[in-house]
């Protein structure tokens, strides 16, 4: 029965590109379920396969093996035109000899909706989008902002079950992505429709989504809402590439059923969250979890860069350990140490966590 | 007129000079070989015909009148349409569009397969192509000819293979003369479009598939009009060509499937020897081509608005 409630259930997917010498293994026994009126982000560098993988969802490519279904039904068998699936492409494909209205239409059209119908869906739609003005211009005559608001406008009004957006956002400037991301969202809620959203940002995949997949090399690393992903990372990739952190060697002391004592660089010892063999372990410690003190673990501040809200300190241990520190500005006079000084460091507890690999 | 040099204010005056001397060469290249030969021959469609060749300099309409009127062998009969001429015409315009489409249903998925091979391959492909325009259209022409004559290899393949007990006459029929057009002109159609495909946007055609359109809806409501300009430029370059072509006509078609391109040919090179008919027989052609272009002109430019 949950299996029928998914909006996507991705099983046991493989994907390879080419053969021979020039074969290419894009997704790699990818299995995972999106749930209905979701929005879930696949979340990865470029070459990660995330995008593979909406491709296979839209039907543009075909899965090597493994299947995905569709609230319950396998997609397989389906070309892209028979899949109640629309997706907003990176570089928005709108029509060029298409009015707006026209590109808004278009999908209408095919499912062979009325004229009236199709005009007030058509109306519906770019109000959603706050284009109703611009119903009779040409593609071109549009910013990258409202082409983008088109391209969404066009793939939400045949009402599909998903909605795929292959990096909608890339091409759009600082302010305008942060400006989409709220509607995004606030759209998506709106309609209730499914989103996939795939995106190297993780910005952008942690203020927008309810779960987001982490990819790399073809493999999903983990999976889960932003703060799961961001606090208790999997491993080493997702550590890193969600946020900033420190990853450090530790030696594992003891292991007790909550959490395990680690020594890190610098002969600290600390209570880290999750699991590990004796022997050696990585450890997570993001740079807001330190602070500099006046007591404790001695370094030396090597770099300050102050980011505004944040300022942050690169300080080096006695054993050559390189650690970024962050402390928020609105404490910044708490934090008086500037390059070259001396300072000591302070580790919030709980704050280290153990990496698998 | 003052108004407006006044009006545009700094680069205009400033330049004015230069851009005398700048535009010369343009002008130059478009009067020698644009508006002088046309202008004489518009002129020399009003002058008397000299016997063999040559003109009188003599103002007269009666290479028109020829053209266009018949008034009997004797010319005292009451003028009626002369239907000679103008059945050449039709069929000239009958052929170069058959040709046309012909080049255009063939060329189009050529040009699609070469635009999508991968890049590297696509030069060999056009190469492939245009190897056989290296050799001088006369001899492809009259290779054409020896190979769908009566005892030509066409003929005697299908002999050979039972599918025929004799030979089929296709040489100096209309089919010799479309199939002489065809593969003349055949590359003008593909390279053209080629150069529209290959600048083709093909997630416009994912695009037309993720909102639900079939593979024959996504090509003429997505590509067709995305590829437009280089089907019409193809279609333009086979058709003008196609409607003037002599070789063709005269070596596949013999003396009963004339075109324009004979006919003129003829006035100036051949037996007939009347320069002002065979300039009036021109002029006729540019203005059916002009007409053309401009109702094309005309329609393009309110699809554009």
């Amino acid at each position: 029965m949950t299996k029928d409630t998914a909006a996507l259930d991705v099983v046991g997917v493989d994907k390879v590109f080419g053969s021979g010498p020039g074969i290419v293994q894009a997704l790699d026994n990818v299995s995972f379920e999106i749930r209905d009126n979701e929005f879930f982000t696949l979340l990865g560098p470029s070459g990660c396969g995330k995008t593979t993988l909406l491709r296979l969802m839209a039907g543009f490519e075909q899965v090597t093996s493994g299947n995905i279904f569709l609230y319950g039904e396998p997609l397989e068998a389906l070309p892209p035109n028979k899949r109640p699936i629309n997706t907003v492409f990176q570089n928005y494909a709108l029509f060029p000899h298409l009015t707006v209205a026209d590109n808004v239409a278009f999908g209408l059209r095919m499912l062979g909706q009325n004229r009236s119908d199709a005009e007030a869906r058509v109306a519906d739609m770019l109000r959603l989008v706050q284009l109703e003005a611009m119903a009779g211009r040409k593609p071109n005559q549009l910013s990258g902002g409202q082409q983008q608001r088109v391209a969404l406008a066009r793939a939400l009004a045949p009402a599909p079950k998903v909605l795929l957006l292959d990096e909608p956002l890339s091409a759009l400037d600082l302010k305008l992505r942060q400006q989409m991301r709220i509607e995004l969202k606030q759209i998506q809620r709106e309609t209730g429709i499914t989103f996939v959203f795939v995106t190297h940002d993780q910005e952008e995949a942690l203020t927008m989504s309810d779960r987001i997949a982490v990819m790399s090399a073809g493999r999903l690393q983990q999976i889960g809402r932003a703060e799961e992903i961001y606090e208790a990372p999997r491993n080493r990739f997702v550590a890193d590439f969600i946020g900033e952190t420190n990853l450090l060697e530790a030696d594992v002391i003891s292991n007790n059923g909550a959490g395990t004592r680690v020594r890190i660089a610098g002969g600290l010892e600390i209570e880290a969250s999750g699991q590990a063999e004796p022997g050696r372990a990585h450890v997570s410690i993001r740079p807001e979890r330190f602070s500099l003190v006046e007591q404790g673990l001695p370094c030396t501040v090597e770099q300050m860069v102050y980011l505004g809200t944040d300022t942050q300190h690169l300080v080096r241990l006695s054993d050559g350990t390189l650690i970024t520190v962050r402390t928020q500005n609105a404490h910044a006079a708490q934090v008086p140490f500037g390059p070259g000084d001396r300072a000591a460091l302070h580790v919030d507890p709980g704050a280290a966590r153990i990496l698998a690999d | 007129m003052a108004g407006m040099m006044s009006a545009r204010t700094d680069g205009g005056a400033t330049y004015a000079p230069q851009r005398f001397w700048l535009m010369l060469p343009s002008w130059a290249v478009i009067s020698f070989f644009l508006v002088i030969p046309v202008g004489l021959m518009l002129v020399y469609s009003f002058l008397t015909k000299e016997f063999r060749g040559g003109v009188e300099w003599t103002f007269t309409l009666a290479a028109y009148d020829q053209f266009f009127v018949d008034r009997g062998l004797f010319g005292d009969e009451p003028p009626v349409i002369e239907w000679t001429y103008l059945s050449i015409y039709w069929r000239s315009i009958w052929q170069a569009g058959l040709a046309t489409i012909l080049c255009l249903l063939v060329g189009f998925p050529t040009a699609w397969f070469i635009a999508t091979r991968p890049e590297r391959s696509r030069a060999f492909w056009l190469f492939l192509i245009t190897i056989p325009y290296w050799v001088n259209l006369l001899i492809r022409t009259v290779s054409m000819k020896f190979l769908i004559r009566d005892t030509g290899p066409v003929n005697e393949w299908l002999m050979a293979m039972g599918v025929l007990t004799e030979p089929i006459t296709m040489i100096n029929t209309d089919f010799a003369v479309q199939l002489g057009l065809f593969y003349s002109y055949l590359p003008f159609m593909v390279l053209p479009i080629y150069a529209s495909v290959e600048r083709y946007n093909f997630a416009l055609s994912e695009a037309a598939a993720d909102l639900y359109a079939s593979r024959w809806t996504t090509l003429w409501l997505v590509v067709v009009p995305a590829v437009r300009p280089g089907i019409i430029a193809g279609c333009i370059l086979v058709f003008v060509p196609s409607l003037g072509a002599f070789l063709a006509p005269d070596l596949l078609g013999g003396a009963k499937n004339w075109m324009i391109g004979s006919l003129i040919e003829d006035q100036f090179k051949g037996a007939a020897g009347n320069w002002p008919f065979g300039a009036a027989a021109a002029m006729v052609l540019l203005t059916m081509v002009l007409l053309v272009l401009i109702f094309y002109a005309r329609n393009q430019a309110r699809g554009a608005r």
